[in-house]
């Protein structure tokens, strides 16, 4: 049994020193302004690391150096989906939204009641919510039982209430289908299909909600504009 | 003496012209087209000839929907008052399918002249059209009925001739007792879709004949031809001197199967002996019927290309000695720029019914469509094709890229093996664009004092680390089904109502069972035994084997409130006095005590817990 325990605690071991090798080896390269080589590795990494926002990002950084603020948009918003409280994550992803002529807080929203919305990410949220409906729970038998602790309960409800609201809507933001511009210019389109007459162009990194698909063409809302067409599915990278 | 001669020519040649009578006093309208089958590519010759008529007219063509007329050009020459126009259009199709151009009409005096309706296939330019045999069968009637060899013995070929010479020479020994005869041969009956053929159509003649004797190239089906060249030379055939003229033409198959060569056919006024000298040419005359000869009819069969080793990369080309070469239009260019990607194959087949190329996969590009361009040039004698591919490849993002290299497969008739070609890869380095970097505002560059200046802004650097969010105690607990956990709270609810319910439920029972012993009550001692029976199952507080004092203290104890509490202790001492009080005492407050113990056993089960 020792034997088991000490062999997995050291493929483990060797796991993660594989994988923070291949982090330096991507980061060298990027000192180097080798920048898809760096793409490249962070994106092998990937494999291992579905979930892992820093790779998101360091992947969007790779493609902001290169030039493609669309792909960068769409990696910074899944780094941001999986840990909006990083600092570093927000701001690279306002930067990039910006250089796109873009807004990342809506207009009219206080930046500090943004952050206070992001301030948890959706796995945390949800265990608070658990935790308060718990507690709820406990609360509300004893006040049956007991009759004691009844304002504690109420208190308890009143806060499950606005974390449930809360949760509500980071679900509804996090469950968004959107997508951003990846082409250097796409044409919006009358129909789903070359043979429409384009509407308008839109440029990189602007930011879609799709609406819903049909061979190959995406019915999208231009999130700024609020102009609705079809674009060509090439043209977009979902987020 | 020149003078004179030259005085004399000056005279005799008005005098002989308007001496020739003109025999053809009626009128010939003819409508001929340069090929039958044709791609949305190529283009249409229709010569509308008008004979015997002078004067300014123009002959009434058809509806033409299926066709653009883009260019028209009209000649007219009088030779011995025979008057000949010819009215050339060149048209480009407009849609696919067959079409007929229709019967061309021309009003002259009273007279209206009308041609036949000439039937034209047009095919797409990268597809292989359906069976023409509708065309084939036309055809080969009409050969029927005109080509009509000579039944003489011909003579051998010379053994050192060329195929196509051996056959065009054994042909022309057939006509040896007619002074003009056409004939014509292909260098290969049985060839491959698209690969080309040479096809010869020479007319022999023994005698001159008048200049203006037009010439119709023969009618094809299931075949493309292109002109490539024209020759005259002279041969003896069986002692007879001849000379020729050749006209010389590429062919190809589009389908597999039978295909067929028409008539070609030439129209003309005998002149004498091929001998004659040049003064007696000079001063000849136009006289006789115009006549007509046709070449015979060459029947051909396609093959297909063998399906066995057939590679992904071929498109159709049939030849041999192809080439192929790829450029880009710029090696250096930012990201998001356009950047042109011409392919060109060269070489001798027909590469207007091959497939547009396909192109790799290109990582990090933006792929447009392929558009193809096909067509073919004469070169010393032989047909050379080319096709070029173009299309637009926009780099996503910044790098240096490697365009690999684009094979093109070709089935060569000779070795009848597949031979594929390759591009050369290309390199295209990439810049970051400049447009997005310009595009950015970071705001206006301040000095904001204490010897900090704003210079710029730009992303945050890497993270060095992995966030591994997952970890958290809280994430871990919120990856846990939402219906579940609901479930569990639920289960959780139902288990304590459950529990608290049995404690009530047993006090309930407790109540109705002391509410009937008090309903039958005569005696404080029924009242004060409903009252222990319910503290006992509500409370479990033994009153028998209790002091008062005690009893209220375990009622206490046992969450029951004070003030119930202190409500049993004062009707318990009540109760206590009635049962061991004089007997005169007895009976006067029962129904009182019973009425006391009844609100008070309410009370109890009411709020006072447990």
């Amino acid at each position: 049994m020792k034997k088991i325990i000490f062999a997995t605690c050291l493929a483990l071991a060797a796991a993660f020193s594989a994988s923070a090798a291949d982090l330096q080896n991507a980061e060298t390269l990027y000192r180097e302004g080798k920048f898809a080589a760096a793409l490249g590795e962070y994106e092998d990494l990937l494999d291992s690391y579905p979930n892992e926002p820093h790779l998101y990002y360091n992947i969007g950084n790779c493609y902001f150096k290169m030039g493609s603020v669309g792909l960068a948009v769409a990696n910074y918003y899944r780094a941001f989906r999986l840990d909006p409280r990083d600092e570093d994550i927000r701001h690279n992803l306002t930067l990039a939204l910006q250089n796109s002529g873009e807004r990342f807080v809506p207009a009219g929203m206080p930046e500090i009641l943004h952050k206070v919305f992001f301030s948890l990410r959706s796995g945390e949220l949800k265990g608070c919510l658990f935790i308060i409906l718990w507690l709820f729970c406990t609360l509300a038998s004893i006040w049956l039982i007991k009759r004691r602790l009844g304002r504690i309960a109420l208190a308890a409800l009143a806060i499950l209430a606005v974390l449930g609201a809360w949760y509500a809507g980071r679900a509804k933001w996090d469950n968004k289908p959107l997508a951003v511009v990846a082409a250097p210019v796409a044409e919006l389109r009358s129909g789903p299909a070359a043979s429409f007459p384009a509407s308008a162009s839109v440029a990189q990194g602007r930011l879609l909600m799709l609406q819903d698909e049909k061979d190959n063409w995406y019915d999208v809302v231009v999130k700024s504009e609020g102009l609705q067409g079809w674009i060509q599915a090439e043209n977009i990278e979902k987020i | 003496m020149l003078k004179r001669l030259t005085l004399l020519l000056c005279l005799l040649v008005p005098l002989q012209t308007h001496a020739a009578p003109n025999t053809n006093d009626s009128i010939t309208l003819t409508a001929s087209v340069n090929k039958t089958v044709l791609t949305e590519n190529d283009e249409l010759k229709l010569t509308v000839t008008v004979e015997g008529a002078a004067g300014n007219f123009t002959p009434q063509l058809p509806s033409l929907p299926a066709f653009n007329i883009y260019a028209r050009s009209t000649s007219r020459q009088i030779n011995n008052f025979h008057a000949v126009s010819v009215f050339e259009y060149i048209m480009v199709p407009r849609m696919q399918g067959k079409t007929v151009i229709g019967p061309i009409t021309l009003q002259y005096g009273d007279t209206t002249y009308k041609t036949e309706p000439i039937s034209i296939t047009v095919y797409r330019a990268d597809a292989a059209p359906a069976s023409a045999a509708n065309g084939q069968k036309q055809t080969a009637k009409k050969t029927q009925k005109t080509n009509k060899p000579s039944q003489a013995e011909p003579a051998e070929a010379p053994k050192d001739l060329p195929p196509m010479e051996r056959e065009l020479y054994n042909l022309a020994a057939r006509h040896t007792d007619e002074d003009y005869f056409m004939v014509a041969a292909v260098s290969d009956k049985n060839p491959f879709i698209n690969q080309a053929v040479t096809l010869s159509v020479r007319v022999y003649y023994a005698h001159l004949f008048f200049k203006n004797a037009p010439y119709t190239a023969p009618s094809i089906s299931n075949l493309f031809m292109e002109f490539v060249s024209s020759a005259e030379g002279s041969q003896t055939i069986n002692g007879k001197p001849y000379r020729y003229i050749e006209q010389r033409y590429a062919i190809s198959g589009v389908t597999a199967g039978a295909a067929q060569v028409g008539t070609a056919t030439v129209k003309y006024i005998p002149m004498g002996n091929v001998n004659m000298s040049v003064f007696n040419r000079m001063f000849a005359t136009v006289s006789g019927e115009p006549q007509t000869i046709q070449s015979n009819t060459v029947s051909l069969n396609i093959r297909p290309t063998p399906q066995k080793n057939k590679p992904k990369s071929f498109y159709g080309a049939v030849g041999s000695d192809y080439s192929i070469s790829a450029t880009l239009d710029r090696q250096e260019v930012e990201a998001g720029e356009a950047v042109n990607l011409t392919i060109t194959v060269n070489g001798p087949g027909n590469l207007k019914t091959t497939s547009d190329l396909r192109l790799p996969s290109l990582a990090g590009f933006k792929v447009y469509d392929v558009v193809s361009n096909a067509g073919s040039v004469p070169n010393n004698g032989e047909l050379k094709s080319y096709k070029i591919f173009k299309t637009v490849i926009v780099p996503i993002s910044s790098g240096s890229y490697t365009i690999p290299a684009i094979s093109w497969s070709y089935f060569d008739p000779s070795t009848k093996e597949y031979r594929t070609i390759r591009t050369k890869p290309m390199e295209l380095k990439v810049t970051p664009s400049s447009k997005a970097q310009t595009g950015f505002d970071f705001g206006t560059k301040t000095d904001l004092g204490g010897g900090f200046r704003q210079l710029g802004q730009d992303i945050r650097y890497l993270k060095s680390e992995l966030a591994q969010p997952e970890a958290s105690f809280l994430s871990k607990l919120g990856r846990q089904n939402l219906i579940s956990i609901l479930f569990a709270a639920l289960l959780f609810t139902c288990i304590v109502f459950a529990l608290m319910d049995k404690k009530m439920l047993a006090g309930k029972r407790a109540l109705l069972r002391a509410k009937a012993q008090l309903k039958n009550a005569w005696t404080e001692e029924t009242v004060a035994e409903a009252l222990s029976a319910y503290v006992q199952a509500k409370y479990g507080v033994h009153t028998a084997s209790l002091t008062l004092r005690e009893i209220v203290a375990a009622l206490k104890k046992r969450g029951c409130p004070s003030d119930l509490v202190q409500r049993f202790e004062t009707l318990w001492q009540r109760l206590d006095a009635a049962r061991f009080a004089p007997v005169d005492l007895q009976g006067q407050g029962t129904e009182e005590l019973a009425r006391q113990a009844a609100e008070l056993m309410k009370e109890m089960d009411k709020g006072g817990r447990p």
